[in-house]
């Protein structure tokens, strides 16, 4: 039955596709979706895989109604013999009864539906036999009675049929339970609905036709848009060909089954589409960008930049210094090494992938983050969520803020192995080399300048007459030497601070940069994740829904 | 009972109005399992004693007032029309056909009618109008018939059961007013579900019952009549009397062949007539209906309690929230770096920008400025320090208060009456909009105090802090050589600060006032912050107390109905 309809469908989704896809958005939305529509969904998507498996192409068609209202009569009637018991005690019927028309016994498709009574209807005329063959005909528990397992077996069985007949009668054709828990409850499968007014004898044709219109009134109210009423009289015979004749179109058209389970998949994707919303929210940048901020504070970030611009002076002093004092380097203290974010050097004196040395020492000392930092972390991450959470029904959006749960004690960890696993160094720049080589220049000069004059006071001493030192103007030209080595020291030390100065703060830059990245990626996956993984899934279950919903009309 | 009740009969009708003033007052708001069920029974037992109770306790001897009701479709209208023996009510096809109730009383009865004896909440129609004029259903018309004997009147109600929930209720009200119900059925709808569930109601509450089995088809009269009375029987019922009609063609006017009605009317004219055998029939309904208010009273009483338990839950998890959040803050702000910096910022705005200024000469300040200048290249950094420090409390605070919204909300939701709340006040989820600027000025507040505290501490240590803020720097400088001797010893936290002059400072500090004395400020300064962030928590708390005082849970609802029910009970 499924491939011979799915052409004739044209553009709607074919049946399997819709199933498989009411199961996804189930498995999709999870506990986000209301569980009672989400566990019907998921019968339902396993019912059209059951039916769609079992073989023979009947059609299965439901006497379904209150006690006393006829269906017993009336399936005799149809059926041609006197099959189910009849009487006046109410309630009659307790137990389904089938009535399988053609030469297929349907055996299967009855234990699917767990009805065990069985009737073969075979030797009827050739052309009824011939326009209802492939019918199973059920005679179903009345749903109204005292006696609640026929009510709870007619809902059973109601669930598994193609075609529902509602056997209604002058007397009970306004009560609440046939419209309000049986006809409006399945007003979404109208295509397969047929209203039947029995006991049409115990009324003037005159009353009749009202009772018919009121009828018809009513059934619009449950929700069915063309309410389809025939008037019969089991009693009688009177509309029951009328009936016969309705039952063999739709069991000739073939479609029954497979409308009955697109009008099922449709509904139970509609039933749940109210719980997903139509986008998901934009969650961004923002919210994002400060929570970088504060994992940032919390990670120490800014005293592991305080450090290193005091590192890079002091690097810098010892390269660019005045050479006479850059002993007392020795003294100064080590900012990175203090955080244990040094540079390693192997024995061969040759800087390796400080990285990967730090990563094997796992972690550095910076301090931990205060509770000021941990609480500004706290605030931004349910910032997040709550941008996040904007617009999506009640469910969803617990999800997403439970998902952008404040981080735990094990963040700080996370982070400082973010940093520890961040270059924090760069080459050293070329001016340092220029500034050391004419460091040590103008200090040779000094040098030079102080030994020439200890030759000339040893050689005084010792009574050399030397020749006369030659001067520049009235300046001796050791003197020259020796006070314009220091001076020139001295200054170049004044403009390599000034340089090492906005060097520190480049090199700042740069690593503040890498750092973000760092953190960057530790808020992706403790929180951004986490809250993205949650909008996916919603949009998932969305998607898969329109798609089952296409399914029917 | 027109002796039992008579005796004592303004002390119960005290008691019992008593019992009906208090159900005025009774509520379940919250949305708990039993409320829904507490809510009917309330809306019922006020029903009951407004329209039975009350009125039959003030006038024994009104007339019988007998409820005709039934499924929709058993003939309910044709009955009582066939019974007086004319149009009286509509009938006809179209289900439901009765909306609006009709009253048929004897004329010498109307005064027990007229006013709002019973039904009080229903208004009154009188006169000639047509059974087919347009039905209201907050009236009941009233019918003068002759074919009734005095002391008697028969009520047609709508139906039990249709699709038109305004009769299903108006008829459970009429039903509960009745001293007598005529119970319509027919042959196709006796075991119908949803009138026998009024009949087990009725059976429960001792109401006097008679049973109509209508259109029964003459065949199959006896099969259905013993079965009716097998289940009857079954219910507790076997004493109602079971009046069958025969399925039959109506006459002209839509009325019943009179031998089909006769046995009732003889039953009901006897009843009119025998003065002894309705004071029985009231009685048996009076006493059944007294006797059922324990149970239902106690269902109240129950359900109330819940209500206060429930209640006290939800208030409880909030403050909980809010208890957590404040000992948040309070270990947050203990670990010491927060405090000391605190102090250690006050007390530099106090020796350094605030006062120091004021009064130290101005030739000295030039020298200590140029010196500080020379040897630090700027003045000590009380505002970065003070700025941060401030929003690094404030953080704390304003977090807190929000994971303390989202934890009480949170635990609210576990709870079915919690999460209607929640959903109510979506607001509570997160701290108050104004929280923020409000923290800010708190903790701005809390600083201006900690800077009175150092003040007043460190009044007499002033000239030895003066003396060596001069040489703060001479003094740094040597610190920094013991720091960088020590190196190995400091521990990760400090070393975070010594970066800068705040651990100079404070050891300074510590140098001036010893180490247990800002160890003491700094527990004070935390008191303070406390005591503070307390009294806004307690501010944010009272958002959902007010959400709680909103629901009005009267608390002694439960002791008061239990209470009322128990003085009836000691009247009768």
């Amino acid at each position: 039955m499924t491939t011979s309809t799915t052409a004739a469908a044209g553009s709607l989704t074919p049946l399997p596709t819709g199933a498989e896809a009411l199961l996804a958005a189930v498995s999709a939305g999870g506990d986000q979706l209301p569980a009672p529509a989400r566990d019907q969904a998921a019968a339902i998507a396993a019912r059209v895989a059951e039916r769609s498996r079992i073989a023979g192409g009947h059609t299965v068609v439901a006497l379904a109604g209150a006690t006393g209202s006829g269906k017993s009569s009336l399936f005799n009637a149809l059926v041609g013999a006197s099959v189910a018991e009849v009487g006046a005690r109410r309630p009659i019927t307790s137990t389904p009864h089938a009535a399988v028309w053609g030469a297929d016994p349907g055996a299967e498709l009855l234990d699917w539906l767990g009805v065990g009574r069985r009737h073969r209807v075979v030797d009827v005329a050739p052309e009824i036999f011939g326009a209802l063959g492939g019918l199973v005909l059920l005679d179903l528990p009345d749903f109204d009675s005292r006696v609640v397992e026929h009510r709870s077996e007619a809902s059973r069985v109601l669930d598994l049929v193609d075609l529902f007949i509602w056997v209604t009668d002058p007397q009970k054709y306004a009560d609440a339970v046939l419209h309000d828990e049986f006809v409006a409850a399945r007003s979404a499968l109208a295509a397969v609905t047929i209203v039947v007014l029995n006991h049409a004898d115990a009324l003037t044709p005159a009353g009749l036709r009202q009772c018919h219109d009121d009828l018809v009134r009513l059934l619009r109210a449950d929700g069915l848009a063309d309410p389809e009423v025939i008037v019969t009289s089991a009693r009688t015979g009177y509309g029951v060909p009328q009936l016969r004749q309705r039952i063999s179109a739709v069991v000739a058209g073939h479609t029954a089954a497979e409308d009955r389970l697109r009008a099922d998949v449709g509904a139970a994707a509609a039933a749940l589409r109210a719980s997903v919303a139509d986008t998901e929210p934009e969650f961004g940048d923002p919210a994002s960008a400060r929570l970088v901020d504060a994992l940032s504070r919390a990670a120490g970030v800014p005293v592991v930049l305080k450090a290193l611009e005091q590192d890079y002076i002091r690097e810098s002093v010892g390269h660019t210094g005045w050479v006479f004092t850059r002993w007392s380097r020795a003294f100064s203290p080590e900012p990175l090494k203090r955080l244990r974010l040094d540079r390693v050097e192997t024995r061969d004196g040759i800087p390796v992938g400080e990285t990967d040395i730090r990563a094997v020492l796992g972690r550095s000392s910076i301090p931990p983050p205060s509770p000021a930092a941990r609480a500004d972390v706290d605030l931004a991450t349910r910032e997040v969520g709550r941008s996040a959470a904007q617009g999506l029904p009640k469910l969803w959006a617990r999800a997403v803020t439970e998902a952008a749960q404040p981080a735990g004690a094990d963040l700080h960890d996370e982070l400082d192995r973010a940093i520890v696993g961040t270059p924090l160094r760069a080459p050293a720049p070329r001016w340092w080399q220029v500034f050391d080589v004419m460091q040590w220049l103008v200090a040779a000069v000094a040098v030079a300048g102080l030994l020439w004059y200890l030759v000339l006071a040893v050689a005084g001493w010792l009574q050399f007459a030397l020749p006369e030192v030659s001067r520049w103007g009235i300046v001796p030209y050791p003197f020259v030497m020796l006070g314009g080595g220091l001076l020139a020291g001295l200054l170049l030390t004044a403009a390599a601070r000034v340089f090492s100065r906005a060097g520190a703060r480049r090199r700042r830059a740069l690593v503040e940069g890498r750092l973000r990245t760092a953190i960057a990626a530790v808020a992706e996956r403790r929180v951004i994740d986490p809250v993205a993984r949650v909008l996916a899934r919603h949009r998932l279950a969305r998607e898969q829904l329109d798609l089952a919903r296409s399914c029917s009309h | 009972m027109t002796q039992t009740v008579t005796a004592q009969g303004d002390g119960l009708l005290d008691a019992v109005s008593a019992l009906r003033a208090q159900l005025e007052s009774v509520g379940f708001p919250l949305e708990l399992r039993d409320a829904g069920v507490a809510r009917s029974t309330r809306l019922e037992l006020v029903h009951q004693l407004d329209d039975y109770v009350l009125p039959r306790l003030r006038s024994l001897d009104a007339p019988l007032l007998c409820v005709v009701g039934g499924s929709t479709g058993a003939g309910k209208s044709t009955l009582i029309n066939s019974l007086v023996g004319h149009v009286v009510t509509k009938s006809g096809v179209l289900r439901p056909t009765t909306s609006a109730p009709v009253l048929v009383h004897h004329p010498e009865d109307e005064r027990w009618f007229l006013d709002e004896r019973v039904l009080p909440g229903l208004g009154r129609v009188t006169g000639d109008i047509s059974p087919d004029a347009p039905q209201d259903a907050s009236c009941v018309r009233l019918v003068q018939s002759t074919a009734l004997p005095p002391g008697l009147a028969l009520l047609d109600a709508p139906d039990i059961d249709s699709v038109v929930s305004a009769n299903r209720d108006l008829a459970a009200q009429l039903l509960s007013a009745a001293d007598l119900w005529v119970f319509v059925t027919t042959a196709a709808r006796y075991a119908d579900a949803v009138p026998w569930t009024l009949l087990q109601q009725a059976s429960e509450r001792g109401t006097s019952i008679a049973i109509v089995l209508d259109r029964a088809p003459t065949a199959a009269v006896e099969e259905v009549r013993v079965h009716l009375g097998s289940m009857l029987r079954r219910q507790g019922l076997g004493g109602a009397p079971i009046f069958t009609i025969l399925e039959s063609n109506l006459d002209r006017d839509g009325l019943l062949p009179p031998l089909q009605t006769e046995r009732l009317r003889g039953w009901l004219a006897d009843l009119a007539a025998d003065a002894h055998a309705r004071a029985g029939i009231v009685r048996q309904t009076l006493t059944g209906a007294l006797d059922s208010l324990d149970a239902r009273v106690a269902t109240l009483a129950d359900a109330s309690t819940s209500q206060v338990k429930a209640l006290e839950t939800l208030r409880h998890d909030a403050s909980t929230a809010y208890a957590d959040a404040s000992r948040a803050v309070a270990s947050g702000v203990s670990d010491g770096t927060l405090l000391r910096g605190e102090v250690l910022a006050r007390w530099q705005e106090y020796v350094g920008t605030g006062e120091f200024f004021r009064q130290i000469e101005t030739t000295v300040s030039r020298v200590r400025d140029r010196v500080t200048a020379m040897l630090k290249g700027q003045p000590a950094p009380t505002q970065p320090l003070g700025e941060a420090l401030h929003t690094g409390a404030a953080a704390l605070v304003i977090a807190k208060a929000e994971q303390a919204a989202a934890q009480a909300t949170q635990s609210w939701r576990t709870l079915a009456c919690g999460d209607a709340l929640a959903d109510a006040h979506p607001d509570l989820a997160s701290a108050s909009p104004g929280l923020t600027p409000q923290v800010e000025r708190v903790v701005r507040d809390w600083q201006d105090q900690i800077l009175d505290l150092v003040r007043t501490e460190g009044k007499d240590r002033r000239t030895t802090a003066k003396i060596l803020a001069y040489g703060v720097n001479g003094v740094g400088v040597i610190l920094i050589l013991v720091t960088f001797a020590s190196t190995s010893g400091l521990t990760g936290a400090e070393a975070g600060i010594a970066g800068g002059s705040a651990l100079l400072a404070q050891k300074l500090l510590e140098a001036i006032f010893g180490d247990e004395a800002v160890r003491k400020l700094a527990a004070k300064a935390r008191q303070l912050l406390v005591a503070r962030v307390e009294e806004l928590y307690d501010a944010e708390l009272a958002r959902f107390v007010e959400v709680l005082d909103g629901v009005a849970v009267p608390r002694e609802q439960s002791r008061a109905l239990r209470s009322v029910a128990e003085a009836v009970r000691v009247a009768r």
